[in-house]
C-alpha cells in the first residue's frame, strides 16, 4: 500500500497544492519553514480530522479548507476528501478502471458517535488496519528526532507503548494510574501489603464505623433514656402509692388506736359511771336510811339532841301524870255523881202549872158558874205543885254543893299538879318536844331506841361525810352519761366502718409494717433521686439519632459509590495485568520473530535472533549465540532493530498492512556514518514500504538526487502551480526518489 | 365545621452537602416554602395550621431559621390562626436543648407530652376541637398510641402523629419509627388525623371517608420528593372530612434519565441535557445509551451550568458496545486484549456485575483517551 498523492486547498500555508508521491523513497524537500511538517501532519488530518479547527485554516480567510489524500490499496485507489472545518468526509475506492466500487460521504468528527463515523472508521480499519489516529501515529509516523530515543530503556518504553495500544503511555503507567486512582479511594491491597494511610474508603469506612458506634451509643443512651424514665415513672408510681398507703395505713392505724381509746374510754366511763352509780346508790341507801332514821327518830317524838335530864323529867312528868291521873279518877265520881244529880222539876211544876191553869180556865169556860171553884182548886193544885218543886230544888242544892266542895279540893290539886306539868311541858317545849302525855310516855318507851338511832344515824352521817355529795355525783353522773353518749355515738358511727377492727395487740405488728413502709419510702425517694439525677445526667448527652442516621445514610450512598469505583478499579487493575500476561504469553514471541524477520533483512542476515525481556528491552543473538543487550551493539545495529521494532509494530498492528512510513527529518542530528546507514536502512525498507522523508538537508537531496529518489523541492513545487506532475510514475517500482 | 392547613416534613435548615455552594439558597427555599405555607394558611381563611413534626431537620436549628419560623407563626396567630406545632423524630423534643425545650412560640400549641393524657380542647368560633398528639419519645409507643383514641362523641376530633403507616410506599424504604397501620388509625375513630414522617402525599381513606393524611415534604429534601410538593387544605366537619392538595414548592426535583446514544459529540451531548434545563429545577440525570467514549461528567457539568438549579449525573452509559469499544478490541494490543477480555465477562455477567465491568472499561477506556489523545 501506498500513499498516492496529496491534495491540499486553503490548508495552512497551501492555498491549492498537490503532490504525488511513488513507490520506493520519496524526499520532501525544503528549508524550514517551507511547510513540510504541515505537509505530514496533513495525512492524519484528512485521515482523521482535527480537534483544533482553527490549526490549518489560513490565516484571515474565511470558507473551506479541504485535503485530500489518495492511497493505492492493492489494485485499488482510496480518496479520501475532508473538509476541516465542518469534518466532512468523502471516500470512495474504485479499481484501476476507475470504478467506484464504495462510497462513503459524511460527518467523522475526530470525537464523538455517529452512524457516519462509526461506518468511516470501519472502513479506515479495513483499507489500512488502523483506525485510531494514535496507532497511525505510533506506527508510520516518524516524528523529528524520534529515532533519538534509541537508548535502551527509550526503545524497550516505546515498543511497551505501542504495543499497549498507547502512545504516550504503556500499560503500566496506565495501570499506575489505576493504581494511583484505587489508592486514593482504599488502603487495602489485594495484590501485596495493604498501605498504612487511610483512604477516601477507609475514612469514609472509619467514620461510618464510629457513626455506626456513636448510632449505637446514642440509641443506648435513648433506651437507656427511655428505660429510666419508665422506671422513674414506674417508682413514682410506686412512690405515690406507697406514700398514699403509708397515709392510709397512718389515718388507718390512728383510727384503730382511736377506735381502741373509744372503748377504752367507754369502758372507764362505764367502769366511772358504774362506780358513781354505786356510789350514788350507796350515799341514797344511806340518805334513805337516813331518813328512815330521821322519821323514826321523830317518831322517838324526842329531838335528836336532848338535855341529860330529860329522863328525869320524863319522870316527873309521868308522876305528876299519874298523879293528874290519879286525881281525875278521884273527880270523875264527883262529878259524875254531880252529874247525876237531878235538875230542879222546875219544869214540871210549870207544865202542871200551865195543865192545872189551863184545866181550870178549860173548865170555867165550860161551866161559867163553877168557875171560881175550879180556879181555886186550880190555884191550891198550882201551889202545890211548886211547893215540891222548891222543896226538891233545895234539896238537891244542898247535895251539889258538897259535892262541888270535893271537887273543888280536887280541882286545886289537880291544878297544882298541872302547873307543874305545865312547868314541865314548858321544858319540853323548850326542847322543842310534844309535851304530849302521849309523847312523853312514848319518848320514855323510846329514849332507848333514840339513843341506838341517834348512834346509827351518827354511823350514816359520819359515811355519808366520807362518801361524795348526791349533787356532785349526779353531775358526775350527768357528765358521765354525756361522754358516754359521745363516746357510743361516735363507736356507734365507726361501727359499720370496722367489721373487723384490727386486734389490739396486732397494732404493734401493724405499726411495725407501717414503719417499714415509711422506711421504703423513704428509700424509694433516695433512689428516685439518683434516678432522676442520671436521667439527667444522661439526657444531657442525648444525641439526635436521626442526625447520625441521615448522616449515615449519606456515607453510605458514598461508600457505595466509592465501593462500586474500587472494585471497578481493581477489577480493571486485575485485568489490565492478567492481559498483559497473557498478551505476553501469546503475542510477543510472535512479534519478536517478526521484528527478527525485518532485522534479518535490513542486515543482510548478519542479526537475525532477538527476543524481548521482561521489561521488553531487545536482546540480541550474537555470533556466539549468546544473547546480549541491544546496548554492547553498534549504533547502527540498534538502528536497525529500532527499524525493525517499528516496522513490526506498524505490521502487527495494521493487521498486515504495508503502510507508509513517514519520517519528519528523523535523521537531522545523525553523523555521517550513521545517516548513511540508516539511509541504507531505509534504502532496503523502502522495498517492502513506500517511505516518505521530510527533510531540509542537502546531503540527503544530493543523496536522492544520487539514488534516484522521489524528490519533491517544496518551495519549487509550491512555486509551480499546479505541481509539475511527473511522468516517471509507471516505471519507478521499487525505485527511491530524490528531490 | 373548621378549615386546616395540614403541612409536615419541613425540615427547616436541613443541610444539603452535595449542593456545595448552593446550599444556603436552597435552605432559603426551605423558608420560602414555609413562608408560603404561612401565606397560604392566611388566604384559605383557616383557623388551624397543623405541622406534623419535622418543622427543623434537626432539634437545634440555628437562631436565624427559628427566627424566622416564629416571625411567621406569629403573624399565623396574627391572623387568628392557632399554629400546632408536633415534634417530629429530626426535631424530637427529648433532646437536650430541643428547640422546643429552648424556644417558645407564642399563641402556638406545641404538643410535647408523651402521651396523650386529655386531648386539648379549643373553642374555634363556637365549634369544639379536641387535639390529640404526642411527641415521640422513642421505645415502645403501644400506649402513646393508644392515648390517641377519640375521648367523647361532641366537637371535632383531630389527631396529630409522626409516624409510620405500614404499606405506604415508604414502609419498606425509610425508618419504621413509630409504627400504626390503618385499622388503628380507623379505631381511634377522629375526625381527621394530620400525619407526617413520609415525604409523599397519602390520604388515608375507607369507603369514601377520609382518616387522615400524610401531606408529604412541602419542599423536596432528596431526590425520590420529585415534583410537585403539596400542603393539605382540610375541611374537616362531623362525619365529613375533605381534603384538597395545594401546590407549595419552591423548587422542583426531577429524576430523569437520558439516551445519548448518537449524539456525535460533548456539545450535543450537553445540548441534549441542556434541553432539559430549567433554572429552578433540581434534576438528578441518569446518562444511558451507548457512547464513543467515556464520558467526562465534570466537563458536561461544566457546559450546563447555569441550566439548572442543580444537576447531578448518573453514568450509566456504556462503552462496551461502543464503536471504540469494537475497534479497540480488534487491536492486537495490550488494550485491545483487554477489551476484548472485559467484553467477554461483561457479556457473560449479571446486572451488579455487569456494571462494575462497565465502569472498569470506563475508567481504563477514560485513561486510553487521555493519554491517547494528546500524541498529536
Amino acid at each position: 500500500m501506498m500513499l498516492r498523492s496529496l491534495e491540499l486547498k486553503h490548508f495552512g500555508k497551501f492555498t491549492d497544492f498537490s503532490v504525488d508521491f511513488r513507490k520506493g523513497m520519496n524526499l520532501v524537500a525544503g528549508a524550514n519553514e517551507a511547510g513540510k511538517s504541515t505537509l505530514m501532519e496533513a495525512i492524519p488530518a484528512v485521515l482523521f480530522g482535527v480537534r483544533d479547527k482553527e490549526r490549518f485554516r489560513p490565516w484571515g480567510r474565511q470558507g473551506d479548507c479541504v485535503a485530500a489524500v489518495v492511497f493505492e490499496v492493492g489494485q485499488h485507489s482510496v480518496r479520501i476528501e475532508r473538509d476541516l472545518l465542518s469534518d466532512k468526509v468523502t471516500l470512495v475506492e474504485s479499481d484501476d478502471l476507475y470504478q467506484t466500487l464504495y462510497g462513503f460521504e459524511g460527518k467523522v468528527a475526530p470525537l464523538g458517535r455517529s452512524a457516519d463515523r462509526g461506518e468511516y472508521l470501519r472502513q479506515l480499519q479495513r483499507l489500512f488496519g488502523i483506525a485510531e489516529e494514535d496507532l497511525f501515529r505510533t506506527s508510520l509516523f516518524f516524528g523529528q528526532g524520534s529515532l533519538e530515543l534509541l537508548d535502551q530503556g527509550g526503545l524497550a518504553a516505546r515498543i511497551k507503548a505501542i504495543l499497549s495500544g498507547f502512545v504516550e503511555v504503556d500499560y503500566d503507567q496506565v495501570l499506575q494510574s489505576l493504581q494511583d486512582d484505587y489508592f486514593l479511594l482504599t488502603r487495602e491491597n489485594p495484590w501485596g501489603k495493604d498501605k498504612a494511610k487511610e483512604r477516601a474508603l477507609d475514612e469514609i469506612r472509619a467514620r461510618l464505623a464510629t457513626l455506626g458506634e456513636r448510632w449505637q451509643a446514642a440509641r443506648e443512651g435513648l433506651q437507656q433514656h427511655d428505660l429510666l424514665t419508665a422506671e422513674q415513672r414506674e417508682l413514682e408510681q410506686a412512690l405515690a402509692r406507697d406514700r398514699s398507703d403509708h397515709e392510709k395505713g397512718v389515718r388507718y392505724l390512728d383510727w384503730v388506736r382511736r377506735q381502741w381509746q373509744l372503748e377504752e374510754k367507754e369502758v372507764g366511763l362505764k367502769r366511772d359511771f358504774d362506780r358513781v352509780q354505786r356510789v350514788s346508790g350507796q350515799v341514797g341507801g344511806l340518805a334513805a336510811e337516813r331518813q328512815e332514821l330521821q322519821r323514826e327518830l321523830a317518831k322517838t317524838g324526842i329531838p335528836r339532841e336532848f338535855p341529860d335530864d330529860l329522863p328525869y323529867l320524863l319522870g316527873d312528868a309521868e308522876k305528876i301524870r299519874r298523879q293528874l291521873l290519879a286525881m281525875q279518877s278521884d273527880a270523875l265520881p264527883l262529878r259524875r255523881a254531880l252529874h247525876a244529880l237531878p235538875r230542879p222539876p222546875w219544869q214540871l211544876a210549870v207544865l202542871a202549872s200551865i195543865l192545872l191553869l189551863g184545866g181550870a180556865g178549860l173548865f170555867g169556860w165550860r161551866f161559867p158558874d163553877r168557875i171560881g171553884g175550879a180556879l181555886l182548886l186550880g190555884g191550891m193544885l198550882t201551889l202545890t205543885a211548886w211547893g215540891i218543886a222548891i222543896w226538891r230544888a233545895l234539896q238537891l242544892h244542898g247535895i251539889r254543893t258538897q259535892l262541888q266542895e270535893q271537887l273543888r279540893g280536887v280541882e286545886l290539886r289537880r291544878e297544882e299538879a298541872q302547873d307543874g306539868l305545865e312547868e314541865l311541858d314548858q321544858r319540853f317545849h323548850q326542847l322543842g318536844m310534844s309535851p304530849s302525855a302521849v309523847e312523853i310516855a312514848k319518848m320514855q318507851k323510846n329514849i332507848e331506841r333514840h339513843r341506838q338511832l341517834v348512834i346509827r344515824l351518827a354511823e350514816i352521817e359520819s359515811a355519808l361525810g366520807v362518801l361524795d355529795q348526791p349533787s356532785e355525783l349526779v353531775s358526775e353522773q350527768r357528765q358521765l352519761t354525756r361522754e358516754l353518749v359521745v363516746v357510743n355515738e361516735r363507736l356507734e358511727q365507726e361501727r359499720p366502718l370496722r367489721p373487723d377492727l384490727l386486734a389490739l395487740d396486732e397494732l404493734p405488728e401493724a405499726e411495725a409494717k407501717l414503719a417499714a413502709l415509711g422506711e421504703r419510702i423513704r428509700a424509694q425517694e433516695q433512689q428516685l433521686f439518683a434516678l432522676t439525677r442520671r436521667h439527667a445526667a444522661l439526657q444531657g448527652e442525648l444525641v439526635d439519632l436521626q442526625q447520625i442516621e441521615d448522616e449515615g445514610e449519606r456515607l453510605r450512598e458514598e461508600e457505595l459509590r466509592l465501593a462500586h469505583r474500587k472494585e471497578a478499579l481493581a477489577v480493571a487493575i486485575d485485568l489490565l495485568k492478567a492481559t498483559v500476561e497473557s498478551y505476553r504469553q501469546s503475542h510477543i514471541e510472535q512479534f519478536s520473530a517478526e521484528i527478527g524477520q525485518h532485522l534479518a533483512a535490513m542486515t543482510h542476515g548478519r542479526y537475525t535472533a532477538m527476543r524481548l525481556n521482561d521489561g521488553f528491552a531487545i536482546e540480541l543473538a550474537g555470533r556466539s549465540e549468546r544473547w546480549h543487550p541491544l546496548e554492547v551493539f553498534s549504533r547502527g545495529t540498534i538502528d536497525a532493530v529500532y527499524f525493525a521494532a517499528r516496522l513490526a509494530l506498524t505490521k502487527h498492528l495494521a493487521g498486515g498492512h504495508l503502510l507508509p512510513l513517514l519520517l519528519d527529518d528523523p535523521l537531522v542530528n545523525f553523523d555521517k556514518v550513521r545517516l548513511a546507514e540508516t539511509l541504507r536502512l531505509l534504502e532496503r525498507l523502502s522495498s517492502e514500504h513506500q517511505v516518505i522523508l521530510f527533510s531540509h538537508s542537502e546531503q540527503l537531496h544530493k543523496r536522492a538526487a544520487r539514488d534516484r529518489w522521489h524528490v519533491i523541492a517544496l518551495d519549487e513545487a509550491r512555486a509551480a502551480h499546479p505541481p509539475p506532475r511527473n511522468d516517471e510514475r509507471s516505471d519507478d517500482g521499487g525505485q527511491l526518489y530524490l528531490l | 365545621m373548621i378549615r386546616l392547613l395540614h403541612t409536615a416534613d419541613l425540615h427547616l435548615d436541613a443541610p444539603f452537602p452535595a449542593l456545595a455552594e448552593q446550599e444556603t439558597e436552597r435552605r432559603r427555599d426551605f423558608l420560602r416554602t414555609f413562608e408560603r405555607l404561612v401565606t397560604l394558611a392566611i388566604k384559605s381563611e383557616v383557623q388551624l395550621f397543623l405541622v406534623a413534626g419535622d418543622l427543623f431537620d434537626t432539634p437545634q436549628p440555628s437562631a436565624a431559621t427559628v427566627g424566622q419560623v416564629q416571625a411567621g407563626l406569629k403573624r399565623l396567630v396574627e391572623r387568628g390562626i392557632r399554629p400546632v406545632l408536633l415534634p417530629g423524630t429530626h426535631d424530637a423534643a427529648r433532646i437536650p436543648n430541643s428547640i422546643y425545650r429552648r424556644e417558645t412560640f407564642p399563641g402556638c400549641i406545641v404538643l410535647t407530652e408523651p402521651q396523650v393524657a386529655e386531648p386539648l380542647r379549643l373553642d374555634l368560633d363556637g365549634t369544639q376541637v379536641y387535639l390529640y398528639g404526642f411527641a415521640y419519645a422513642g421505645g415502645t409507643s403501644t400506649e402513646a398510641l393508644a392515648s390517641m383514641t377519640r375521648r367523647s362523641r361532641e366537637g371535632l376530633h383531630i389527631g396529630l402523629l409522626h409516624g409510620s403507616r405500614s404499606g405506604n410506599p415508604e414502609w419498606s424504604l425509610a425508618n419504621k419509627d413509630l409504627p400504626f397501620d390503618l385499622a388503628t388509625v380507623k379505631g381511634w375513630n377522629l375526625d381527621y388525623l394530620a400525619l407526617g414522617h413520609y415525604h409523599g402525599f397519602e390520604l388515608l381513606e375507607e369507603d369514601g371517608r377520609v382518616l387522615g393524611c400524610y401531606p408529604g415534604t412541602p419542599e423536596g429534601k432528596r431526590f425520590g420528593e420529585n415534583g410537585p410538593r403539596y400542603a393539605a387544605l382540610v375541611t374537616c366537619d362531623a362525619g365529613r372530612t375533605t381534603v384538597s392538595k395545594s401546590v407549595v414548592h419552591s423548587r422542583r426535583l426531577e429524576e430523569r434519565s437520558v439516551d445519548l446514544a448518537g449524539c456525535p459529540s460533548l456539545a450535543a451531548i450537553c445540548q441534549q441535557i441542556i434541553a432539559l434545563g430549567a433554572p429552578e429545577l433540581l434534576l438528578r440525570l441518569t446518562l444511558t445509551g451507548i457512547v464513543e467514549t467515556p464520558l467526562v461528567l465534570e466537563r458536561i457539568r461544566e457546559e450546563c451550568r447555569g441550566h439548572f438549579f442543580h444537576l447531578e449525573l448518573i453514568d450509566r452509559t456504556q462503552l462496551f458496545d461502543s464503536d471504540l469499544a469494537r475497534r479497540l478490541a480488534s487491536e492486537e494490543t495490550v488494550r485491545g486484549l483487554f477489551v476484548r477480555n472485559l467484553r467477554t465477562q461483561i457479556e457473560l455477567a449479571d446486572d451488579p456485575r455487569r456494571a462494575v465491568l462497565e465502569t472498569a472499561l470506563r475508567e481504563a477506556l477514560m485513561r486510553f483517551g487521555r493519554y491517547g489523545s494528546g500524541a498529536s
